[in-house]
């Protein structure tokens, strides 16, 4: 086995390297850019149109940012909706998908019409506040937690998974008189690990992503999630310019902001490039052992 | 007495066909156990809402509320397919996402199979990391950095006119502006979206390469022949849901990426929407009907897609 | 046991998280009741003389706004709220909006019946109109002239109230004055100003006057792109303006009603601004001004106030147009000094564009910005105590203490009567973050005082003051027409749907191919259909003599 993975470069493996590689850098050069201009000064932003490395790197941005003290209610509450709601998420969803990938059972049809449906139509935002309103949870982040419970698209992605096990698999574990619970637990649960990564990563990343259910729900200050924060920092002086361009009434000055636009954004991606790695991991994993076993 | 017996025999047909049913749904009891948290979910946080549906044939009164808002009939639909601009735009949404999809589709998948191939571990997992970071990224910040590099004076400029090439008006090109939405599009979201390929990938029975290799296949050939089709479900379903949202596609990039100059050529439905909305008199019957008419265009998408997948022999959207 | 260790961590951190949230509105709470105890903030004029009120009762007053900071605390952070919060018995509830959002949680939340006690909102007549028909706006009494004299003092000066007020039948909206006790001028004009490099016009022979045509600002613009007197090279922009700005010194200085405006002509038929032949003059100039490159290539890519910045920050503009009270003189000054060493009274020249016609052109405009409305279910007490609240704001004996602090600590009169401030080098509102919005536009906004405002240099103030009355003295009631109430207040299905982005539609005729004039006939032909409507109603309407 082992001498059999060590095969001799192939033409095939210069190709793949080299236009993964070529592919890497793109991605990587606005980011480099970003973290550029966060480190320098209005006026090196606008005379040098491309900076590969600030001249004289000053804190600023970051200083403001940082002592702004917003980012870190931003923080505090993206992490909130993550750890209360990215279970909920999985909860719901695997539920469903798990439904869904059940055949012959009464109802199942109707059940599938229904789901698909929402998929495509949807009330709009009023009559969500609504329901919000009606059940008192207006102004807590259990309204934001809510609001999103199940992707749909997310659980037909699961339920997909769930059934293309084998079903010699599941046939045999009914043989064996298991009933759904402990075919549930038994079988799917640990065959599915790959989809389970990858669908909590794709919640994960909606949660943090989140803010047009918590901007409209919420309204403390203190629960503002981070990328409400941001965009206020991020999209407050491009409009504060629009304002003050119909000249009537004078708006407040508005400092240097790219770079604190970029410093905020590198502070809000970093903590996300931390953990994707380790998520990713399991759905690599997978990958792994079919390069070993080959 | 016939009549009797038979009505009877049919009563009892009904009774056991009844009572069929019931043994059945018994029998799935779990089924259903399972089901229902999701169920009573999408109950009470997605269908009660979907009530504001009618509104699209209501004048909106707050005060009376959703039910007993006025019915309006089709005038909101009236208003709107007088609209110009409006036909317009969902000229170009159709144009331009129909062409994203064809030309964006693809790349996630082809970069999933090379992933698959690449066989330095380290450098993979890195490069693999790399690749879905975009995707965190939001279009005002991807449209800022664009600006860098593709103004007179940006990066890109620099090199054609070092190159001696003439200076390109990228930015206010009509007819850059669409191919930039693409190569913007894929740049983001291409690695993000190879994730469930390299899932699906990692989910391929192992026998089969073994067997390929006993056959001595070449690595091209366990590509195109075991990786590719195993996969195959997974991309009919993504493309299925791609196509279902073709309608509602691009939104944020096209915002951000926009102005004066191209405004026109990225003039697509939800940007119409954004300007009635923000710049007139805001009325939610008419939004709720222009965002009506979008799903139901989406819908017949969705079911054409679907239909296309199943005749060329995929599963379609539930297997 | 691995998966005991990882659930202990979990369940650690979630306890931890929530208790962090709960902690801090316990502990608010908390300081509240400190607060009231404190000896009183010290206090100016402002409080003496003020027949003191007692407020027994405490309330929450929620309050919705842009310009909020969230990291600011309202009711503690510093002793200008405290003063007021103590004062008044009450505890702010402050919902900060983003600008860009703004418009949409105002309306879903009103449209919800769930709006707060109080919100600042960007009045929009259609809506306006709507809501008050469906009473999702509080009422305020009848006799509430009476009861707030400032506040109604103030809402005369705001034109847009009264008007709202005797179309409505009654008070729902207040808008928010932009001047009140100083007023510039008779009608409001815009305050926008043209900055121009003085030691370059000087280099090149350019005559230095209060205002230009835009031929004469292209011909600067011109001389500036020849002869390079700064020595910038390739990176010069002779005139730095982005769509707004170019749609302002272009089109507005000649086009009266560029923006869409509907006006009587002689024989009081309705016409549209966009389609009369001074419109035509205002884009030929602009194209003119973007082919001979006086303006820069690429003026429809600009972000923010990219273009002001090249003027106060990366010094390769020789004009640009911004903001022209004496808050935004003094940020360029300060930016020029610390980014290019200048010094502004040597090198920047401020002025305004005007017509072809040697006339200065601009519909006047409502003497307000956003408005205040009440939550239709705010209690009696919590609309008295803010309207109380904003009656103090709204005195002019109060206005100093609002806009610079405490007496004594903050500012004091010299000798001769004036106002001297005691921060040195600081505005009220860096000391006070709080100040933002809740106080400072609580009701007047602040734009007068910046006229009269000592923290600004006096001869910053002299200008703005001096460039008003001059633009006001060259127009007549022709270019500087009243307002048309008529036209303002009048609200139907086919003019609540006129929806254009000026900025874009006239940036886009500039940089269509073909010629200009065709190109805007076609585009004013293609409008039609939604503004003939609108015209025949407005004729049938209010036309006639």
């Amino acid at each position: 086995m082992r001498k059999r993975k060590k095969k001799k470069i192939g033409g095939m493996d210069i190709f793949v390297f080299l236009v993964l590689t070529l592919g890497g850098i793109i991605i990587l050069f606005p980011f480099w850019n970003m973290l550029v201009i966060s480190f320098t000064t209005q006026k090196e932003y606008m005379q040098t149109k491309l900076l590969f490395f600030p001249k004289n790197p000053v804190w600023d941005a970051y200083k403001a940012l940082l002592g702004d003290g917003r980012i870190w209610i931003g923080f505090r509450t993206t992490f909130l909706y993550l750890i209360l709601g990215v279970p909920l998420n999985l909860f719901l969803t695997t539920c469903l998908a798990y439904g869904l990938s059940r055949k012959d059972y009464p109802g199942r049809k109707l059940i599938r019409g229904l789901i698909l449906f929402t998929m495509l139509f949807g009330g709009g935002i009023i009559p969500l506040y609504l329901v919000m309103k009606s059940l008192n949870l207006t102004n807590t982040i259990w309204a934001v937690i809510l609001a999103y419970g199940v992707n749909t698209f997310n659980a037909i992605l699961m339920s997909n998974f769930f059934s293309s096990l084998p079903e010699s698999l599941l046939d045999s574990a009914k043989l064996d008189g298991a009933g759904d619970w402990k075919m549930i637990q038994r079988i799917i649960m640990p065959l599915s690990k790959p989809i389970f990564a990858t669908i909590s990563l794709f919640y994960i990343v909606d949660r943090w992503n989140e803010w047009y259910n918590s901007m409209i729900f919420v309204r403390k200050s203190s629960l503002q999630p981070l990328q409400l924060v941001l965009r206020s920092i991020v999209i407050d002086s491009q409009v504060k310019a629009k304002i003050s361009s119909m000249g009537v009434v004078a708006v407040e000055e508005y400092a240097f902001d790219t770079a604190i636009k970029m410093a905020a954004v590198v502070v809000t991606i970093i903590p996300v490039m931390c953990v994707f790695p380790f998520l990713q991991k399991h759905f690599v994993k997978g990958v792994m052992i079919g390069a070993v076993k080959s | 007495m016939f009549c009797a017996g038979q009505k009877q025999r049919r009563n009892e047909v009904k009774m056991e066909k009844r009572k069929r049913i019931f043994r059945r749904i018994w029998k799935n009891k779990t089924i259903y156990i399972v089901l229902l948290p999701a169920l009573v979910w999408y109950l009470i946080f997605v269908y009660v809402p979907m009530g504001g549906l009618m509104l699209a044939f209501k004048d909106y009164k707050a005060n009376l509320g959703i039910l007993g808002s006025p019915w309006t009939g089709l005038k909101h639909f009236e208003n709107l397919f007088r609209d110009v601009d409006f036909w317009q735009s969902v000229g170009r949404t159709l144009k331009i996402n129909v062409i994203r999809l064809f030309v964006t589709f693809p790349v996630p998948v082809i970069i999933a199979l090379l992933f698959n191939e690449l066989r330095i571990r380290k450098y993979k997992k890195v490069l693999q990391t790399v690749f879905t970071f975009p995707h965190f990224l939001s279009w005002i910040i991807i449209a800022s950095v664009l600006r860098n590099v593709l103004a007179y004076d940006g990066i890109v400029n620099s090199i054609i006119s070092l190159c001696g090439g003439d200076v390109v008006n990228f930015l206010g090109n009509k007819r850059m502006f669409q191919p930039m939405l693409y190569l913007t599009d894929i740049w983001k979201e291409a690695g993000w979206g190879s994730i469930i390929y390299l899932a699906a990938i990692s989910g391929i029975d192992q026998e089969q390469y073994e067997a390929a290799d006993i056959d001595g296949a070449s690595r091209l050939q366990k590509m195109l022949r075991i990786t590719l089709p195993n996969i195959m479900p997974t991309i009919a379903v993504m493309f299925i849901l791609a196509a279902g949202g073709i309608m509602g596609a691009g939104f944020d990039q096209i915002f951000n990426m926009t102005n004066a100059a191209v405004r026109e050529s990225g003039e697509i439905l939800d940007m119409y929407i954004y300007r009635i909305t923000f710049q007139a008199t805001p009325d939610f019957g008419f939004s709720m009907a222009v965002s009506l008419f979008r799903s139901i265009v989406n819908m017949v998408l969705l079911v054409i897609a679907d239909r296309g997948s199943r005749l060329f022999g995929g599963n379609g959207l539930f297997g | 046991m691995m998966k005991r260790k990882w659930m202990a961590v979990f369940l650690a951190v979630v306890t931890l998280a929530l208790g962090a949230c709960g902690a801090k509105e316990e502990g608010t709470e908390g300081q509240n009741g400190t607060v009231n105890n404190e000896t009183p903030a010290p206090t100016g004029d402002a409080g003496k003389d003020e027949g003191e009120k007692e407020y027994a009762e405490h309330l929450v007053i929620s309050l919705a706004s842009v310009q909020v900071n969230e990291s600011v605390d309202y009711n503690n952070g510093d002793e200008f709220t405290k003063w007021w919060t103590e004062k008044f018995n009450f505890e702010w509830d402050v919902i900060g909006l983003s600008w860009d959002v703004w418009a949409e949680r105002l309306r879903v939340w009103i449209n919800s019946e769930d709006m707060p006690d109080v919100a600042t909102w960007d009045y929009n007549h259609g809506e306006a109109m709507n809501y008050i028909e469906q009473g999702l706006l509080y009422r305020l009494p009848d006799d509430w002239k009476e009861r707030w004299p400032n506040v109604a003092q103030a809402y005369e000066d705001s034109q847009l109230g009264p008007a709202l007020e005797e179309m409505a039948g009654g008070t729902y909206i207040l808008p928010k004055p932009i001047f009140s006790t100083v007023k510039p001028t008779e009608k409001v004009v815009p305050h926008v100003t043209v900055y121009l490099r003085k030691d370059w016009a000087e280099a090149v022979g350019f005559e230095l006057k209060d205002y230009y045509t835009v031929t004469e600002l292209l011909e600067y613009a011109r001389l500036i792109k020849e002869q390079d007197p700064g020595n910038v090279g390739a990176a010069l922009v002779p005139i730095a303006a982005r769509p707004e700005m170019a749609l302002n010194i272009f089109i507005k200085s000649n086009a009266t009603y560029a923006e869409g405006g509907f006006y009587k002509d002689a024989d009081g038929n309705y016409q549209w601004g966009p389609a009369n032949e001074d419109t035509l003059t205002g884009l030929q100039l602009y194209q003119q001004a973007f082919k001979e490159g006086l303006i820069s290539p690429e003026f429809y890519a600009y972000t923010g106030t990219d273009d002001n910045a090249q003027f106060y920050v990366t010094g390769v503009a020789g004009a640009t147009m911004m903001q022209g009270m004496a808050g935004a003189m003094t940020q360029c000054e300060t930016s020029m000094r610390d980014n290019l060493g200048l010094e502004y009274d040597a090198v920047v020249h401020t002025c305004f564009i005007i017509g072809e016609d040697g006339k200065y052109h601009s519909p006047e405009q409502i003497n307000y910005w956003t408005t205040v409305i009440f939550s239709p279910s705010i209690s009696q007490e919590k609309f008295e105590r803010y309207m109380d609240m904003m009656d103090f704001a709204a005195s002019e004996e109060n206005n100093v203490f609002l806009r610079m602090g405490f007496e004594g600590v903050d500012w004091e009169y010299d000798e001769n009567g004036e106002i001297v401030s005691l921060l040195d080098d600081k505005v009220a509102s860096e000391k006070y973050p709080s100040v933002y919005p809740c106080y400072d536009a609580m009701y007047i906004l602040a734009d007068e005082f910046q006229l009269i405002n000592p923290s600004y240099k006096k001869e910053f103030r002299d200008r703005v003051v001096k460039l008003y009355e001059e633009k006001y003295a060259l127009g007549d009631e022709a270019t500087i027409p009243s307002i048309d109430w008529d036209v303002q207040l009048y609200s139907s299905d086919a003019k609540n749907k006129l929806s254009y982005n000026w900025i874009n539609e006239y940036a886009e005729l500039v940089l269509e191919e073909g010629d200009l004039e065709t190109n805007w006939r076609n585009w004013v032909e293609e409008q039609q259909y939604l503004i003939s409507p609108v015209i025949d109603e407005l004729n049938a309407e209010f036309g006639g003599n």
